[in-house]
């Protein structure tokens, strides 16, 4: 291969590069504008008098700052109240999901004991069975058990899930597993080498599947919305979408209610985002 | 700290089983936490619903009617039924196709080095994460026919003005329209993941023979994709053929039943009208459409897992 053929005048060459460059900029930021934009115009009418929401044609810049939005979706919604729970609910999920989880996935993944591989695919196959399958018959469980309208019945069920032992297994079976004698030597068991040694070294896959279940808790709708009855147990979004059926007609201040629904997922993603974005990488590819 | 008595634990379970066993012995006790919670949330349900669809129940009587496959036969002849899994397929054929060409088009935009390249994917990730239920409140204000800001620009532009959710033919693709707007973003990056493993040298050698960006990538960039393609059509169909959440919040199914999704009238059946019965032979019927797909989709799971 000879360089002969691309050799250009360095002045033609870089106006191309500049043109391609400016042309590149240019469709990624329209690209932009259409991704951010529904946010941008939820946001705008969030901070609209009511009325001025209403207006058309549409004021796409509020004419003033108004928090009145903000102040009603808090003080008449029970919307930091169904926050609360939901960052209660999503915690113990992301406790009792990892330990579950990491446990099952060290197994898994460096302890031999007889039928694990057919186990393995037993576990694998709980995937293929979609929800609506098990929705009734899980609800006449947790109406057996005396859980309906009870946190339980949303915490406990989501103590397994079979996608995070599969990212953790794969994660875990890149640990050497000399590892192990190294911490039998040293006299840790099982036990003291899974705490000790196996999650510190993967933290990364931890935070991965951390930030995942959060995100899968918090914006969780249809099985809370079968579960819970009383409002002041909701959890985020079934609290929005309930209030939004009173409050139907004040699209300020639903809008402002969304905003406001959005921080925490907006904070963890700011912090955690090449993360999550690497996360769903590794969901995607052979890890 | 505990480990004395895990050393005895250990110990003595060495001394029952014998060192490898020790090692089984852990195994099963680590795998029993979600082996329990696996059995009773999601195998038994699946069994107990199969015995539920055999009934003709209300979910509170204490002696239901065994009926046999009564609900299956009602099922698979009612027009509702038909209508909603219409419905549901119309959604799929619009969702999976466009949320694989957009996501491609954005995945190939993103590529190559590009300074701020990586603030413009983390802004096409936002829509990903934010919750079905804010998504589709802030998009029903987006389509509202009289005050919303689509048909005030389509009528900046000259167009007529769309009934969006209100108008039967164009419901459902409103909808569509929104899902993959949410999607795009977390495809595009499972997909960029699958481009960067292209190695370059293809295109070059291909480039030095002559070849056109687009024959590039339809014989370069394409064929190598495709495990990643089939990955994302497959749960992509899968996920599109349970749809629930965005008809429910937006249109309840509406106008006239345009975007009643098989879940929906699913939840509908089980939960208002309380015939479970009729709803799990409804959720078994779905579960055969989506089996046949998931079938085909075996074979890349089981590509995916590696046994030590």
């Amino acid at each position: 291969m000879s360089a002969v053929g691309k050799r250009k005048t360095s002045g033609s060459w870089k106006l191309q590069r500049a043109v391609l460059g400016t042309t590149w900029y240019v469709v990624s930021v329209v690209v932009a504008v259409l991704m951010v934009g529904p946010f941008l115009w939820m946001v705008s009418t969030a901070f609209s008098l009511p009325r001025d929401a209403l207006s058309y044609p549409p004021k796409f810049i509020p004419s003033q700052l108004y928090l009145g939005n903000f102040e009603a979706a808090i003080s008449e919604a029970p919307l930091l109240r169904s926050m609360a729970n939901s960052a209660f609910v999503a915690i113990a999920v992301i406790g009792l999901n990892l330990l579950v989880s990491s446990l099952a996935a060290y197994a898994f993944s460096r302890l031999r004991f007889p039928g694990r591989d057919r186990l393995f695919v037993l576990y694998l196959s709980a995937m293929m069975i979609p929800f609506q399958v098990t929705l009734v018959p899980v609800y006449l469980e947790v109406a057996a058990l005396d859980w309906v309208d009870s946190y339980k019945a949303i915490i406990i069920p989501a103590g397994v899930s079979v996608w995070n032992i599969f990212l953790l297994r794969q994660f875990f079976m890149t640990i050497p597993l000399d590892y192990e004698d190294a911490a039998r030597i040293d006299g840790a068991g099982r036990l003291g080498f899974y705490w000790r040694v196996l999650l510190p070294l993967s933290r990364p896959a931890l935070v991965t599947v951390s930030l995942f279940t959060f995100m899968g808790s918090w914006n969780s709708f249809l099985w809370p919305l079968i579960v819970l009855s009383t409002p002041e147990k909701f959890l985020v979004q079934q609290g929005l979408q309930y209030w939004r059926s009173e409050r139907y007609d004040i699209v300020s201040q639903l809008m402002a209610a969304t905003t406001i629904s959005i921080i925490p997922i907006l904070i963890v993603f700011i912090f955690a985002q090449r993360n999550l974005i690497e996360g769903i990488v590794l969901t995607g590819i052979k890890g | 700290m505990a480990t004395g008595l895990f050393a005895r634990t250990r110990g003595a379970l060495r001394g029952a089983f014998g060192q490898q066993h020790e090692e089984g012995v852990w195994g099963i006790l680590f795998i029993l936490p979600s082996l329990v919670l696996l059995l009773s949330f999601v195998f038994l349900p699946a069994f107990y619903a199969i015995y539920i669809s055999l009934l003709d129940w209300d979910m509170i009587s204490p002696s239901p009617t065994y009926v046999g496959l009564q609900n299956y036969r009602e099922v698979v002849s009612s027009a509702r039924f038909w209508r909603a899994l219409g419905n549901t397929t119309s959604y799929v054929a619009g969702a999976v196709p466009l949320g694989v060409v957009v996501p491609l088009l954005l995945a190939w935009l993103m590529t190559g080095k590009r300074k701020g390249r990586d603030t413009f994917r983390a802004i096409y990730f936002l829509p990903t994460i934010t919750s079905a239920v804010a998504v589709a409140l802030v998009w029903s204000w987006l389509y509202q026919p009289q005050l919303g800001l689509f048909n005030f620009l389509l009528s900046k532009l000259g167009l007529p003005r769309q009934g969006w959710l209100t108008d039967p033919n164009l419901a459902m693709a409103s909808i569509v329209i929104m899902a993959v707007w949410q999607g795009a973003g977390s495809t595009m990056v499972l997909l960029l993941a699958g481009l960067s493993g292209i190695p370059a040298d293809y295109y070059e050698a291909a480039t030095i023979d002559g070849a056109s960006r687009a024959r590039q990538m339809r014989h370069i960039t394409v064929p190598l994709l495709r495990p990643i393609l089939t990955f994302v059509i497959i749960t992509g169909i899968i996920g599109g053929l349970q749809v629930f959440t965005a008809p429910y919040v937006l249109t309840q199914g509406g106008p006239m039943g345009a975007t009643e999704t098989v879940v929906y009238y699913i939840y509908n059946f089980a939960f208002y009208y309380r015939k479970p019965g009729y709803a799990t032979a409804m959720s078994y019927v779905l579960f055969a459409v989506i089996l046949a797909f998931t079938l085909l989709q075996r074979r890349q799971i089981l590509h995916f897992t590696q046994f030590a």
